[in-house]
């Protein structure tokens, strides 16, 4: 199938159907709007894409994702709102979670369709969007932002929500490897017992205290070793954490 | 929003130290040309100087020399930003010698102006975007506030621009603004090129006002910015604006 780009009238159209889904009268999945010229129009160049998703993880979905828009440097996705609002019109029977009665549970409209094509502070709560800008972002290295990238496809992790949302730090190679360092099991990729509470040593009071460190130091010109000196003592637990 | 407290000497590099011209000549890959003024800051000579431009997650960061030997003559690639539209820019003044990374002056935020235009920016820009059945919004995004209008309801620059609405709105995020930087930020610099000094010097613009409130004092602030907020609404005859909507239906 080649990738098109819903227009407004398509946005619309999947923002309707995306409302209807928590109510009494669900509609249809509004799957006209993928090839109907009212409702999306085609991109030049033009690029296929698969029609169905079988990815688990964040990181692979970034990676589908990347290899589409590699072969077409011309198309910008993360500045595109048509473009990754009709890719997710495409895979959303793939990536949306159901509840226990078999019902789709999409949650909020930007996790589907981006609030706009340059608001920056919740990008990373799309799911397509969100995953690929922190991949692109650390292209260099992928592993390195495990913490953003490992979870399954359709959660969004305490660490997500607390280093995406700010430029500063999902931007900073020192500090995504330290998330990374202090959060996942390198053995496994997952997240280490306790890496998703609230408490001390937590996602949130390392947003924190990043947070206060920026005032002082230039975190960019850091390393990750010297990061993690500055990092008070509550965080040193994971450094002898057990595998999960 | 997370209050942070400075307690490390690190200077604030104004803003009108800083001039960065954009251009994108032919339409080809976008550039910047950047010019910085830190004398007098007393400053180390061998501190190392970095520009920043960011959007989103797109980064880049270039060394531009020390403090006492600056190197900006040059023109510094934008072309992983694509359409440079958006893009930030950030100084860093920062120790690389014993304390490694310590950083000792910052200006962040800055706007690149092109190359053929003036640096004068508008107090308060307005952008379209879905709010969903939200009518408006006021945005903070990158620090600075937006009013974002929703695109669903139609032509948004014509709302924005119609007396009615600026007679209902205005006054209302003329408010938020306020509090947001003499509560929430508990700031009262007026003269550092920063987004909150110049909307400081606006609001103290305005006829018939009392001093700025101390620091610290809730209940003043907020009697300050009431105001504030009626001066603003009597200098721009806010309610005959709205009366002349209400009595003749729209101007």
């Amino acid at each position: 199938m080649k990738l098109r780009r819903l227009t407004d009238e398509g946005i619309r159209c999947f923002s309707d159907y995306l409302d209807s889904l928590p109510t009494e009268t669900p509609r249809e999945y509004p799957v006209q709007a993928l090839m109907d010229e009212q409702l999306s129009e085609a991109v030049h160049p033009e690029v296929e894409v698969p029609e169905s998703l079988a990815v688990s993880s964040r990181r692979e979905l970034a990676e589908t994702i990347d290899d589409i828009f590699s072969q077409v440097p011309e198309l910008d996705p993360a500045r595109d709102r048509g473009l990754l609002s009709w890719l997710s019109l495409l895979w959303f029977r793939d990536l949306c979670r159901k509840d226990r009665s078999r019902r789709y549970k999409p949650g909020a409209r930007q996790r589907w369709i981006p609030s706009t094509n340059l608001e920056w502070r919740t990008y990373y709560r799309h799911e397509l969007a969100g995953p690929y800008r922190i991949y692109k972002a650390h292209s260099d290295d992928v592993a390195r932002a495990g913490a953003l990238l490992n979870d399954e496809v359709g959660v969004q992790s305490e660490v997500v929500e607390q280093l995406a949302s700010r430029q500063q730090f999902v931007t900073n190679k020192a500090v995504v490897g330290v998330a990374t360092r202090l959060y996942v099991d390198p053995e496994t990729g997952a997240y280490r017992r306790g890496a998703k509470g609230k408490g001390p040593g937590s996602p949130r009071r390392l947003a924190d205290c990043l947070w206060q460190l920026d005032l002082t130091w230039d975190l960019y010109s850091m390393d990750e070793e010297e990061l993690l000196t500055l990092l008070p003592a509550e965080f040193d637990r994971w450094e002898a954490a057990p595998p999960t | 929003m997370i209050r942070r407290l400075n307690y490390t000497g690190r200077k604030r590099i104004e803003h009108e130290r800083v001039k960065i011209n954009v251009r994108r000549p032919g339409g080809g890959p976008a550039s910047f040309t950047a010019a910085l003024d830190l004398q007098g800051m007393e400053l180390p000579l061998s501190a190392s100087v970095f520009l920043e431009a960011y959007r989103q997650t797109t980064f880049r960061r270039w060394v531009v020399g020390t403090v006492g030997h600056l190197q900006l003559g040059r023109e510094f690639d934008l072309e992983e930003f694509g359409e440079p539209d958006g893009v930030q820019f950030r100084v860093r003044v920062t120790q690389l010698e014993d304390p490694h990374g310590l950083e000792l002056a910052e200006a962040d935020q800055i706007k690149g102006a092109e190359a053929d235009e003036t640096d004068r920016q508008p107090l308060l820009p307005v952008c379209g975007r879905d709010l969903d059945a939200l009518a408006w919004r006021l945005d903070f995004e990158n620090g600075a506030p937006l009013l974002v209008v929703n695109e669903r309801l139609g032509n948004w620059r014509a709302i924005a621009g119609d007396p009615a609405f600026s007679a209902l709105v205005l006054p209302a995020a003329f408010r938020v603004v306020c509090r947001r930087i003499l509560i929430d930020e508990n700031q009262r610099e007026l003269d550092d090129g920063s987004w909150q000094s110049l909307w400081l010097r606006f609001a103290c613009s305005l006829p018939g006002l009392d001093p700025l409130p101390p620091e610290d004092s809730r209940e003043e602030a907020d009697d300050w910015i009431e105001q504030a907020a009626g001066a603003f609404a009597r200098v721009h005859r806010l309610d005959d604006e709205f009366a002349r909507f209400w009595h003749e239906g729209g101007s």
